[in-house]
């Protein structure tokens, strides 16, 4: 029994682990390579121990699922490594990963003004590349409410970066 | 103006800085070992499995390791016994040491970190050899008696028209309309007469391929005109033009090492054709090294070829360009499967191109030797 999970957790991670990681990248800035992949391990812990619960058709935003909890998990938590909590940078903050890297000054200001829930289900689909399925999944809701979520998140958006070019 | 999908895409902080992922197997053995499974029943035990050949002795998942499992869409370990390729009789004729080098493999900024994963297949063989010869013969005309030696069968007509089917290493088919007594010699690379368009092989070879019944695609036809010199069947010289169209054949979206390809003459009639000869028998997805990953393989059976403690030069090649395809291995149990491939090219090394398996090292253990078979070529 030991082996078939084994070699589906296997499976997993070796499929999954660069999105993982990449999703945790995006979110979390800066972090060092080892924090980083520690971050990615949590995750894969989790993953391991709920294997039975990773939908067969899901498995990637089911994963990010868990992985956006090891994020809240580790910003909360008081006991983290000292390192490693001096270095995060608050998501919900003004300061994100976007701003250390933006210098497009008008797509910045418009996803800082965004909602926070239409700002994550944008990023998902245009960073993590999650279509409206794997949306579905990740939020746990219907594929058209996720479709219906994306459009309105990609509409604001869009009028706050013609707000932004106008002014 | 970019567009907001683009103006998007380039402040994504993972595109400047992908996350790469690092010591896997060591991640997962930890993990496994450290951390309970849930031990609910998962619903996809109870689907059928195909084992892959060649796989023995259930133990724990550890690199090196080979491991038994069974049930649900699960993967087993490839036992791959040869690789389907020249192998050099000795270290001496690799390009290394020709070179009187030791090669230093050195991932380009180029080659990828994403893993990914791959269909592999198996390769099935008709049960009937005999009836395989008959069905292809008579595709092509050739409805002579049928001549068996060992893994060859042949189809011979009266007129000299002759089907060779051959079932081993990876099953193929040779048809040639005339056996000639005095083989044909190349006279000029150029025909003398106008010969049918491209699209007429093009749509030639993929006729043939569906007459025979065959599911492999074709891609990338290469041409070729010639006028060669004959005896014909009354004893007296002849000049005939010949055009060839040679495809790689193709399973999926991936390329194959298998070839086929027709040869006709100024009327269209068919000269010449061969091809494989395989119907996948079973498929699976497996995952992959990255292209960046699969090098430190590439290293390791460089190093074991110069052997531990060689006192040659180092030379350092930068592999610039990795190309993925499905090559023929033989594995344990005498099975022929397709498995992908990368193939690494250098901007500097432009003769020499080097191979190194491509599915994820948990999942494969290569036979001593075939490390070698593909590593230069």
């Amino acid at each position: 029994m030991g082996a078939e999970e084994e070699a589906r957790f296997a499976r997993l991670v070796h499929e999954h682990s660069g999105a993982v990681g990449n999703y945790i990248r995006r979110r979390l800035y800066p972090l060092s390579a080892s924090d980083l992949d520690d971050l990615v391990e949590e995750t894969m812990i989790v993953v391991w121990r709920r294997l039975d619960r990773v939908p067969e058709d899901a498995e990637l935003p089911w994963m990010l699922g868990v992985a956006r909890n090891v994020l809240r998990n580790a910003r909360r938590s008081k006991t983290r490594r000292g390192a490693l909590e001096a270095r995060l940078v608050p998501m919900s903050d003004a300061s994100s990963a976007e701003d250390h890297v933006i210098a497009d000054e008008s797509v910045r200001h418009a996803l800082a003004t965004l909602s926070e829930d239409d700002r994550e289900i944008l990023l998902l689909n245009a960073w993590d590349g999650l279509d409206t399925h794997a949306l579905g999944s990740y939020f746990v809701i219907s594929t058209n409410a996720a479709a219906v979520r994306l459009s309105r998140a990609q509409q604001r958006f869009r009028e706050l970066l013609n707000d932004a070019q106008v002014r | 103006m970019s567009s907001i999908d683009e103006r998007l895409a380039a402040l994504d902080p993972a595109a400047r800085d992908p996350y790469e992922p690092r010591h896997l197997d060591e991640m997962i053995s930890r993990i496994v070992s450290t951390s309970p499974a849930s031990t609910r029943v998962p619903w996809w035990r109870r689907l059928q499995v195909r084992l892959a050949g060649g796989v023995v002795v259930a133990g724990a998942l550890a690199a090196g390791t080979l491991a038994l499992v069974a049930g649900g869409p699960t993967l087993s370990v490839l036992a791959v016994q040869s690789a389907y390729r020249s192998v050099p009789a000795t270290p001496g004729t690799t390009f290394a040491a020709a070179a009187q080098v030791r090669v230093n493999f050195v991932a380009g900024a180029s080659l990828g970190t994403q893993t990914s994963s791959s269909p592999v297949y198996e390769l099935g063989v008709p049960g009937s050899s005999a009836s395989t010869a008959r069905h292809i013969a008579a595709v092509f005309g050739d409805t002579g008696a049928l001549h068996h030696s060992g893994s060859n069968w042949v189809v011979r007509n009266d007129s000299g028209a002759s089907l060779d089917y051959q079932t081993s290493p990876v099953p193929q088919w040779f048809y040639s309309s005339t056996t000639y007594r005095i083989a044909p010699a190349t006279k000029s690379h150029v025909a003398s007469v106008p010969m049918p368009s491209h699209a007429t092989l093009i749509a030639d070879a993929s006729g043939y391929v569906s007459k025979l019944g065959y599911t492999y695609g074709l891609a990338s036809p290469d041409f070729s005109s010639s006028t060669v010199s004959i005896t014909n069947a009354a004893g007296a010289p002849a000049e005939q033009s010949q055009e060839q169209a040679t495809f790689i054949v193709t399973l999926g979206t991936r390329t194959t090492d298998q070839t086929l390809s027709i040869t006709v003459g100024s009327k269209n009639q068919l000269i010449l054709a061969q091809g494989p000869a395989f119907r996948v028998r079973a498929s699976a997805t497996y995952p992959l090294v990255s292209a960046r990953g699969g090098v430190k393989s590439l290293n390791s059976a460089e190093h074991a070829l110069a052997g531990a403690g060689s006192s040659v030069p180092i030379d350092h090649v930068v592999l610039a360009r990795a190309a993925l395809s499905l090559s023929a291995f033989r594995l344990r149990d005498g099975a022929t499967w397709l498995l992908p491939i990368y193939t690494y090219s250098s901007r500097t090394e432009k003769a020499t191109t080097w191979s190194e398996v491509a599915v994820a090292p948990m999942y494969v253990h290569l036979h001593a030797g075939v490390a070698a078979a593909l590593l230069h070529h």
